[in-house]
């Protein structure tokens, strides 16, 4: 157990993440053709507008049941809403926040969009910390929004006129996942302006908008639209229930924050928090790069129903830091050094 | 005394062959459009729109009305069920299911809780002879039922169609499209297919009429297979301010073919056995007549392009803040 647990904290969780990427994101694209399904209460991007998705963004499912009026939400629909926010806990507490990291297709093309910037050499840009802090409520105005609006569509809300039906499911409607998913089955017909009405008008060309900012953004920043994703907000409302947790002992922190610097959203709370234990934040992908890059043994763990399966070690980040760079340690008069390739095959 | 026969004559042919005349053109069918009296009242149910009303424990419940007619606008709403008729409705696993008559208004209407998601196959079977032909009419309703807070499992199960030839002698099916799921709609320049079969087998040259809602319409013979196929017009002809891509046009569809069987129907003898079958649907305008795939690319693309030039000017200003500092003065 001891070498299976040693083996584990000194892999690369980085490309076993590439993998488990790639795969889900064949699965979640294409797994229709095989007749796969899951469910509707998804609680990532697997988008209904790609033919061949194995089931449906929660959020979808979220919109259509909220559009109904204040007396079918108190009655037996508000039980299918329930039924279906049940379903997507459920889903969701399994793995918490790593959908986000690990599964979500939308979230595996920003990565390769970042890949592609990487390799044309171009450096990427990350939030300050004021625009940090005024951002991040974007997601929760999404959420919001996705809420009230299909309410308002079917109820006068607040005294103001119902909103027209062409709204559909607002979200949906500006979801660059909308546009882009189908994309990788060779459909183009999400890419479109609609002027049937001013407000086919105006929601397709603020999806367009935001399929051209997500094209860029993803480009110059890390998870760009994972930021402004409303769907991490609406699961960082769960996160405390979820089985996978990401701990950090504050007593073991040297505060080196290698962890906030290879963050890929760019949160610092990693390093500048030493008072919680659950460390997950809203932005929070549970990606574990920040235990990768963590020197300090035991001072962020990654734990399954109590169970620690993956921790910082100081052997493993030295051993991954090391392997990236083609280093190799050894000792000289009793020091610790590095070398690299061609000094060790000199030698 | 000749003028006298001659009148004689034509009243006792129009009284005994107009109703073969009448039934014969004029059909029944089914629809989804309410009365006149019933549009405010009525509200809709699912992505197709299916006319609908709150039933029991808040679900919805699918209305249908028969009519008689060929004119979707001005065919007349029955107020009960023809004699010698019987209503069967099949859910979306080819089970035959309940339904309820609504006795209460003055147009009959048929009612059945719409709680599976698929296509759900309402018919009436009519059967009477007159002289010594048997009149069989299937009049049928193939509507899809579908609401996406119910989510999209199993669409590639129920989407293909479903024959019941034991009890449907006589039917019109509509061939699927490629890929077609739950939110198909079929659209204005669409090639539609639709079969004709006779206790499931496909009837050759039968006589298939299409008749939309503002009276246009096409008469073709089905070929070997039993189908004939037909581009959906753009019948509609509303100023833009009226236009709106979810409003569903109504058509109708009458098969009819004549056999030569003897046989005895009620204790009635028959030589001959005349079937109708109509089938009603809608479809919508074309995507291409309101959206433009032209104007959503460039849109992305010149929102790409502004983007990288501000993030580019924005870059350079960090990184040489004098520079530009200069250029200002």
């Amino acid at each position: 157990m001891n070498k299976l647990s040693r083996m584990v904290n000194n892999s690369n969780v980085s490309r076993f993440r590439s993998i488990v990427q790639i795969l889900f994101f064949i699965l979640i694209m294409y797994g229709g053709y095989l007749a796969i399904e899951i469910d509707k209460v998804v609680p990532v991007f697997s988008c209904p507008y790609n033919k061949a998705t194995v089931g449906t963004c929660y959020l979808i499912s979220m919109q259509h049941q909220l559009h109904t009026t204040f007396l079918g939400l108190f009655s037996w629909m508000g039980l299918t809403f329930l039924t279906g926010l049940f379903t997507f806990i459920l889903f969701f507490v399994v793995i918490n926040k790593s959908w986000c990291g690990y599964i979500c297709p939308l979230g595996t093309i920003q990565d390769w969009i970042t890949k592609i910037r990487s390799a044309f050499g171009i450096r990427y840009s990350r939030y300050d910390k004021k625009s940090f802090k005024s951002l991040k409520w974007i997601k929760y105005l999404f959420l919001v929004l996705l809420i009230f609006i299909p309410l308002g569509m079917s109820n006068s809300l607040f005294g103001l006129p119902k909103f027209s039906h062409d709204i559909g499911a607002p979200f949906c409607q500006v979801c660059p996942g909308r546009t882009v998913l189908p994309l990788f089955n060779g459909d183009t017909s999400q890419i479109f302006i609609s002027f049937s009405s001013i407000t086919s008008i105006i929601m397709s060309s603020l999806g367009m908008i935001l399929t051209g900012l997500f094209l860029v953004g993803s480009f110059y920043k890390k998870r760009f639209f994972c930021f402004l994703c409303p769907m991490s907000g609406l699961q960082y409302l769960f996160s405390r229930l979820g089985l996978l947790r990401l701990n950090k002992a504050g007593t073991l922190c040297t505060k080196c924050e290698n962890c906030s610097r290879v963050c890929d959203i760019g949160i610092e709370a990693i390093a500048a928090d030493l008072d919680h234990k659950f460390i997950v934040k809203d932005d929070c992908m549970m990606c574990f790069k920040c235990v990768e890059v963590c020197p300090e043994d035991e001072c962020l763990k990654v734990r399954f129903i109590g169970l620690t399966i993956f921790k910082s070690t100081n052997e493993g980040f030295f051993k991954r830091y090391l392997g990236r760079r083609n280093l190799k340690i050894t000792k000289e008069d009793g020091k610790t050094v590095l070398l690299n390739e061609k000094q060790s095959e000199s030698e | 005394m000749k003028v006298l026969f001659c009148r004689i004559t034509l009243i006792v042919f129009i009284i005994i062959i107009s109703p073969v005349y009448i039934f014969g053109q004029n059909v029944l069918w089914w629809s989804n459009i309410p009365p006149q009296s019933k549009k405010n009242k009525v509200i809709t149910y699912g992505m197709h729109k299916l006319s609908s009303m709150r039933g029991e424990k808040g679900k919805s419940q699918i209305i249908q009305w028969l009519r008689n007619g060929n004119n979707i606008n001005h065919s007349i709403f029955l107020s009960q069920q023809p004699e010698n008729s019987e209503i069967i409705l099949f859910d979306p696993d080819g089970k035959e299911t309940e339904i309820s008559l609504n006795t209460r208004d003055k147009d009959l209407s048929i009612l059945y809780t719409g709680e599976m998601e698929g296509f759900y196959n309402l018919y009436l079977l009519n059967q009477s002879v007159r002289n010594d032909t048997l009149f069989v009419l299937a009049a049928k309703a193939e509507r899809l039922c579908h609401s996406c807070r119910n989510g999209h499992k199993e669409v590639h199960i129920k989407i293909p169609y479903e024959t019941y030839p034991e009890r449907i002698p006589f039917e019109i099916l509509r061939e699927r499209f490629f890929q077609e799921d739950f939110h198909f709609f079929i659209s204005s320049g669409d090639e539609v297919t639709f079969q004709v079969l006779l206790n499931g087998q496909p009837v050759d040259h039968a006589e298939v009429r299409m008749i939309t809602e503002k009276d246009w319409s096409v008469k073709k013979y089905t070929d070997k297979n039993g189908q004939i196929s037909q581009e959906m017009i753009g019948d509609f002809f509303s100023r833009i301010k009226e236009f709106h891509k979810d409003e569903l046009h109504n058509f109708l569809i009458i098969a009819s073919c004549n056999i030569t069987s003897a046989g005895v129907f009620q204790g009635k003898p028959y030589e001959y056995i005349h079937y109708t079958a109509t089938y009603t649907d809608s479809y919508k305008p074309a995507v291409y007549q309101y959206s433009s795939f032209v104007y959503g690319i460039f849109s992305v693309l010149i929102v790409v392009a502004v983007s990288l030039v501000i993030i580019k000017i924005y870059r350079n200003r960090k990184e040489d803040p004098k520079f530009w500092r200069g250029a200002h003065e």
